[in-house]
């Protein structure tokens, strides 16, 4: 059974992509990144392609190797001169990138690319066309916009979910979503077609928790007490 | 020798335990930061909620809030630590930001890795006034749309 739809990364993506040349510098990288508000830059090659990308962890990491380095010497040297080893260590783009970088297609689903960031412990991925030009870049902040999906948006999902499921079972099952809250009532997490509708619902986006309502069970007769 | 209190951003936007997740997303997107410290009753940091934290739970039978997610303890620095013990933390943590607490623990602002490497670059190399006071004005601009 087809996993509910979800947002391809393409209409997510943070573009156009900010990119670099692999031989730009370490200041001009930060500065670059402070500019933009982001924290990846991907690095291209001549003919555009995607060769790596350059996070701002992998700059702190410089930095913080030479100013662990001088530590450890005991120095304390100004900036200027911490600037001065870093430029003569060669820490150009080429130097500080990742390569390759983790890209995908933008018709990817949300939920995959959030599963393929997990699976690689990485924060961004570079959104490429089949040529493997940038197109724009995807990280966490952008997996955030359809959590705020707003329940009416969720509402519709849901209802599609509960028809494709349920099919001639829907009635005697109620949906409602509040702030991404559904409450499935008439459900019975032990009615096995129940139980694959509310783990459905789980994958629905912008859904937080799915809770189930049984259906009142009617008062039943005390075998002992008509017994005695 | 540069300090966390030069380098810092103020004020800092917090939530609480008990603030729902969909709400602390929409937080988190609106201001455009990555994550935010969360504070008690008394105003104490008691921990962090990441983009991280919120984009990864999946749902369960409750709604959930800041406290199911959020990683505690905090890792925090104070105002005269020294910029490179911040970057030593930031890196062995693999954090993007740090709280910045005071004595009693309350919170006083929030340091970024950016906020680091833009210090680390403005000593050594100072940008004009104008020109820092447009790309922070642009930074702004982006923040709240």
């Amino acid at each position: 059974m087809p996993a509910p739809r979800s947002t391809p990364i393409g209409e997510l993506m943070t573009t156009p992509p900010v990119v670099v040349d692999q031989g730009m510098w370490f200041t001009e990288l930060v500065r670059r990144m402070d500019e933009h508000d982001i924290g990846c830059l991907p690095v291209i090659d001549r003919s555009g392609r995607v060769m790596g990308v350059v996070t701002d962890a992998d700059l702190l990491l410089k930095a913080c190797r030479e100013w662990l380095e001088r530590r450890g010497r005991g120095l304390r040297e100004p900036a200027s001169r911490q600037l001065e080893r870093i430029k003569a260590a060669g820490a150009v783009a080429r130097d500080l990138m990742t390569a390759p970088a983790l890209t995908a297609p933008p018709t990817m689903p949300a939920r995959d690319a959030l599963l393929l960031l997990r699976r690689q412990g990485v924060k961004h991925l570079v959104v490429v066309s089949r040529a493997g030009a940038p197109l724009g870049v995807l990280s966490r902040r952008d997996l955030l916009v359809p959590l705020c999906r707003h329940d009416g948006e969720i509402r519709a999902d849901v209802d599609d979910v509960a028809d494709r499921v349920l099919r001639g079972r829907r009635s005697g099952v109620e949906l409602d979503v509040d702030d991404g809250v559904v409450t499935a009532r008439g459900t019975n997490s032990d009615d096995r077609l129940h139980a694959r509708l509310l783990d459905e619902l789980g994958l629905v986006e912008g859904v937080v928790a799915v809770r189930p309502d049984p259906v009142p069970i009617p008062a039943m007769v005390d075998v002992r007490e008509v017994v005695s | 020798m540069i300090l966390v209190g030069d380098a810092m951003s103020v004020p800092v936007l917090t939530v609480e335990p008990d603030t729902g997740l969909r709400e602390a997303a929409r937080m988190l997107l609106e201001r455009g930061v990555s994550a935010l410290p969360v504070v008690d009753a008394g105003g104490t940091v008691v921990g962090v909620v990441s983009e991280a934290d919120v984009v990864l739970h999946t749902p369960g039978p409750r709604a959930p809030t800041v406290a199911d997610v959020m990683t505690s303890p905090a890792i925090t620095v104070r105002e005269d630590t020294p910029l490179d013990e911040a970057a030593r933390l930031m890196h062995r943590y693999a954090v993007k930001r740090l709280p910045v607490v005071d004595h009693r623990g309350r919170a006083r602002g929030i340091v970024t890795r950016m906020d680091l490497l833009t210090a680390l670059l403005q000593d050594a190399d100072p940008m004009p006034p104008d020109v820092r006071r447009m790309l922070r004005a642009r930074r702004r601009e982006m923040a709240h749309p």
